[in-house]
């Protein structure tokens, strides 16, 4: 009784929150016909600047795959006018930091800092966007790091398993390229590549501005227009809204084994493909779906695996889509010798899920009050709200979703769960990566068809 | 003392402005206040409250003034293994319920575990207060430590030290270099335990270690939000009041706190050679740092700032960037304990570049940085902007609040104690740094470590 009074308070104040958060404080502006979107934050005297770019790792050549993170990498590097030094040593006196983050779909270059420095941290950002010129002696150090640490990425046993699935369970699709690269194609790509990879970015590929911090920012109209230089109605292009090949020839139910030496521990991966038809399933379900399998310490899987098996520290579920495409997976480890308990308990648990009978109220209806919580407190901090608002806008998903939330939430019902699992996280549609000792394949090829891969040829 | 002094000073002169919506000028930072109310109640139990009523919901932060510091041999890990175990159930609301109460109620939670210190802490919506704080005093004083759970758990624990340590290089090398250089001392134990530990460690040793240790007057309890203080005060009042203070604690801690426990026993001008599975080797170089507090710890976090803060840093520069780069990552960092401290600069080696030169070389340069043309004017204010930044950065959120000021109450015993520390930053000139860079960067007394798997 006690519990659910504080879940009825709960909901109340849950909706007061995004509603207060939300629908009031998001102003968009137009400059120069580039969208702004203006988050409020005027607490204090920081700010973030988000451009985000309609286009991602698939405007990569096919044999210099990594070039366009490689470009972004690279725009400091230094340009007609100043030195890589200089760049660094400008940018980091006024404490600003500027960083690309590149997906397939699409790339996003954020800039922040004390507001007092915006204008002037701007101006060099839009220099190095306009003047960039990618030294070759800056870019054949940046490639002789990039390969120096694929090489040794069997150091990093997790690192190693999320790259190499990727790869094995999006085979067939373009989207099983390495957005990093790869280390035969990085020393494919020159300096000519990336300048003309970033004119491609500044002139044809559309462009959306988000800003966070005090209204002062708004005064940064002049700047973008004035040095950057985007807009007008010629950068139009959007990758997503391009037909992409989406093609798959992964074997589902297949198990792979990636041997690495001197492992006691073993990296564990099952997962799918999500094509175009999963873009139509709403953003509540698939959250909710993961949710109830591996988000969270009372979660199924985190109970059943690390909590009553001891199997292992940490277990967790995820199905999420980019615009075109997107991935649903289990992500664990686990002891050598429990790799086979592992793979069967998960099995069954999946099995068991099928039925409606099975989804137990409690961890139903806790599962929605934990992700209706966590959905408020991922409000605290300005700069994830506009990282969350830039997510939605880029998969054509209503921000009305921010407030109706809790309510789809609250209107999900257990056959909708058990039909989303099973699209999800079906054992016998997924694929199977385990990144471990060699010693490990007799045991596994008792439970089905066992591929050994070699790490270089996923490096 | 990089995380826990810089760190919260940034955080503490951004929660000060936080206070105010207009007229923030990075100049006059230090006139802002954190909004906190302390009391102690009368078993010992210190109390932080912090209004912040942004966004109807709440922080909350246990400080338990134990950690690895205080377990003596056979039981290492046994803090870190407590802690696991605080989330296994208490008496009053039963087994395996914690996780499901914090959950059900739309929270989060987590916790971890350091020499000094183990912290738990929730984030919540604003209503769940009042049942958070029971399920809180409930844990810590009938913990149920239940056999079965006992078992599973010491299976995730060393589960987890094969992923922090035993399958991570770099892993390795931080453990074991820490280990020979605060050799004999209590921090040269790792926090997570030993393996042959972990694996006898009993139920009866751990729950006599709960007594010893989580009792309410070794408790820092921290609320930062939504809250009405003055309820919040009543409330912890009625919870946490009537636990029994441990009148013995202070005297056992006394015993595990004696200054000859912490002397420095190592042996410095060594190089030791760790097999691990990198093709490239990864290295640290340790020099005798300072405990936490002292006026040359604060000038060594500059310092610190100098060498490897950003691509335009001094080491960053020579090591990544320079005509024959050696590295792909290079970074120091001025690690200040409760009772000693360790200066390291740690990276990894690109193919090719010889373990025994590089070291030389990193030597020289080192000599080299204690110089105006490193350490100047522009190169300290560039480095206080950007923890400017960063702190205005974390103090959006109330885990920022509360942990900055939880921090500071747990290390200096005075939350308030920011506004010294601004105090000192300011006045720390370019001759400090480079006196003190001069004293600590003498390669004799230093460790250089290294793992590969040519080692």
């Amino acid at each position: 009784m006690k519990n659910l009074k504080y879940l009825l308070s709960f909901a109340a104040i849950l909706f007061f929150a995004i509603n207060n958060n939300t629908r009031a404080s998001v102003e968009e502006y137009v400059w120069n016909d580039i969208k702004v979107v203006y988050l409020p934050q005027e607490k204090l005297p920081n700010y973030t600047i988000a451009v985000y770019f309609a286009d991602g790792a698939l405007s990569d050549q096919a044999n210099r795959i990594g070039e366009t993170q490689a470009m972004f990498d690279e725009l400091t590097s230094g340009t007609n006018r100043y030195d890589q030094k200089q760049v660094a040593d400008a940018l980091e006196f006024f404490g600003a930091s500027v960083d690309t983050r590149v997906t397939h779909e699409y790339s996003v270059t954020s800039i922040s800092g004390l507001i007092k420095d915006a204008d002037p941290t701007l101006k060099m950002v839009c220099h190095l966007f306009r003047n960039s010129n990618f030294p070759s002696k800056e870019l054949k150090i940046y490639q002789k790091q990039v390969v120096d640490t694929l090489n040794n990425l069997t150091s990093n046993h997790a690192r190693l398993a999320d790259r190499v699935f990727r790869q094995v369970s999006l085979s067939g699709s373009i989207y099983s390229r390495p957005v990093e690269g790869q280390i035969l194609s990085m020393n494919k790509i020159n300096s000519t590549h990336l300048i003309q990879k970033l004119s491609y970015f500044n002139d044809q590929v559309k462009k959306v501005i988000y800003l966070t911090g005090p209204r002062t920012l708004l005064s940064l109209k002049a700047t973008f227009e004035k040095d950057c230089q985007w807009g007008g109605d010629k950068a139009l292009y959007s990758r997503a809204d391009s037909e992409t090949n989406l093609k798959q020839v992964s074997v589902p139910n297949q198990i792979f084994l990636l041997p690495v030496e001197k492992a006691n521990q073993a990296q564990v991966r099952i997962g799918k493909f999500l094509g175009q038809e999963f873009s139509r399933v709403p953003e509540e379900l698939s959250t909710f779906t993961s949710g109830y399998l591996g988000s969270g310490f009372t979660s199924v899987l985190m109970q059943e695996i690390r909590v009553k098996k001891g199997l292992t520290y940490g277990i967790s579920a995820y199905a999420s889509m980019q615009k075109n495409y997107g991935r649903a997976g289990i992500s664990t480890s686990t002891r050598n010798e429990k790799v086979s308990e592992m793979l069967s308990s998960i099995k069954d648990i999946m099995k068991n899920l099928e039925s409606i009978q099975n989804i137990e109220t409690d961890t139903f209806e806790r599962t929605k009050s934990y992700l209706k919580g966590n959905y408020v407190l991922g409000f605290e901090k300005s700069d994830d709200y506009l990282k969350q608002i830039i997510t939605f806008d880029h998969q054509g998903i209503s921000r009305e979703l921010f407030k109706l939330f809790p309510t789809k939430i609250d209107a999900i019902s257990k056959e909708e769960l058990v039909e989303h699992l099973k699209k999800y996280f079906a054992y016998a549609d997924s694929t199977i990566l385990i990144v471990g000792d060699k010693s490990l394949l007799s045991e596994l090829k008792k439970l089905g068809d066992v591929k050994v891969l070699n790490t270089k040829d996923y490096l | 003392m990089f995380k826990l002094v810089l760190g919260s000073l940034l955080i503490l002169m951004v929660a000060s402005c936080s206070s105010r919506t207009k007229n923030f000028s990075s100049s006059s930072l230090d006139e802002f206040e954190i909004p906190v109310e302390k009391f102690v109640l009368s078993n010992g139990m210190t109390v932080l409250l912090s209004k912040n009523d942004k966004l109807p919901v709440y922080s909350i932060y246990s400080y338990y003034k134990v950690g690895s510091i205080y377990e003596e041999k056979g039981i290492t890990g046994a803090s870190h293994f407590l802690e696991h175990m605080m989330f296994k159930g208490a008496k009053n609301f039963g087994s395996g319920k914690f996780d499901t109460i914090i959950e059900g109620n739309g929270g989060a939670s987590n916790a971890y575990t350091n020499y000094d210190s183990t912290v738990y802490y929730e984030l919540m919506p604003k209503d769940s207060l009042e049942l958070i704080l029971q399920v809180e005093a409930d844990r810590m004083q009938n913990l149920l430590l239940e056999p079965e759970a006992f078992e599973k758990e010491r299976q995730v624990v060393l589960e987890e030290r094969k992923m922090r340590y035993e399958n991570s290089p770099r892993g390795k090398l931080y453990l074991n270099t820490l280990a020979e250089f605060f050799q004999g001392t209590p921090y040269g134990r790792s926090v997570i335990g030993d393996v042959e530990d972990l694996k006898t460690v009993t139920r009866d040793q751990i729950q006599n270690y709960f007594k010893q240790f989580y009792t309410p007057n070794n408790l820092i309890l921290v609320i930062a939000g939504d809250i009405d203080v003055s309820k919040t005060k009543s409330m912890i009042e009625k919870y946490y009041s009537q636990i029994p203070i441990l009148k013995e604690l202070n005297e056992h801690k006394k015993k595990m706190e004696q200054p000859e426990r912490f002397s420095f026993k190592g042996k410095f001008n060594r190089e030791i050679a760790f097999n691990g599975t990198s093709k490239n080797p990864m290295f640290m170089l340790s020099f005798q740092g300072e405990k936490i507090g002292t006026r040359k710890a604060y000038v060594m976090d500059l310092l610190s700032s100098i060498l490897s803060g950003g691509k335009s840093s001094y080491l960053t520069q020579i090591y990544t960037q320079g005509k024959k780069p050696k590295v792909s990552y290079i970074y120091t960092a001025n690690y200040n304990l409760t009772y000693s401290g360790v200066f390291y600069i740690m990276g990894e080696m690109l193919q090719g570049v010889s373990v025994k030169n590089f070291k030389n070389t990193l030597a020289k340069d080192l000599t080299n940085a204690c110089s105006g043309e490193v350490v100047n004017a522009r190169s300290l204010q560039k480095v206080l902007n950007q923890y400017l930044v960063g702190v205005f950065d974390s103090l959006e959120t109330n885990s920022g609040i509360a942990s900055t000021i939880g921090d500071q109450e747990m290390y200096y015993g005075d939350y308030q104690n920011y506004k010294k520390m601004i105090d000192i930053y300011k006045s720390i000139g370019v001759d400090e740094v480079i006196q003190t860079c001069r004293e600590i960067f003498d390669i004799k007394k230093s460790i250089f470590t290294s793992v590969w798997d040519k080692n």
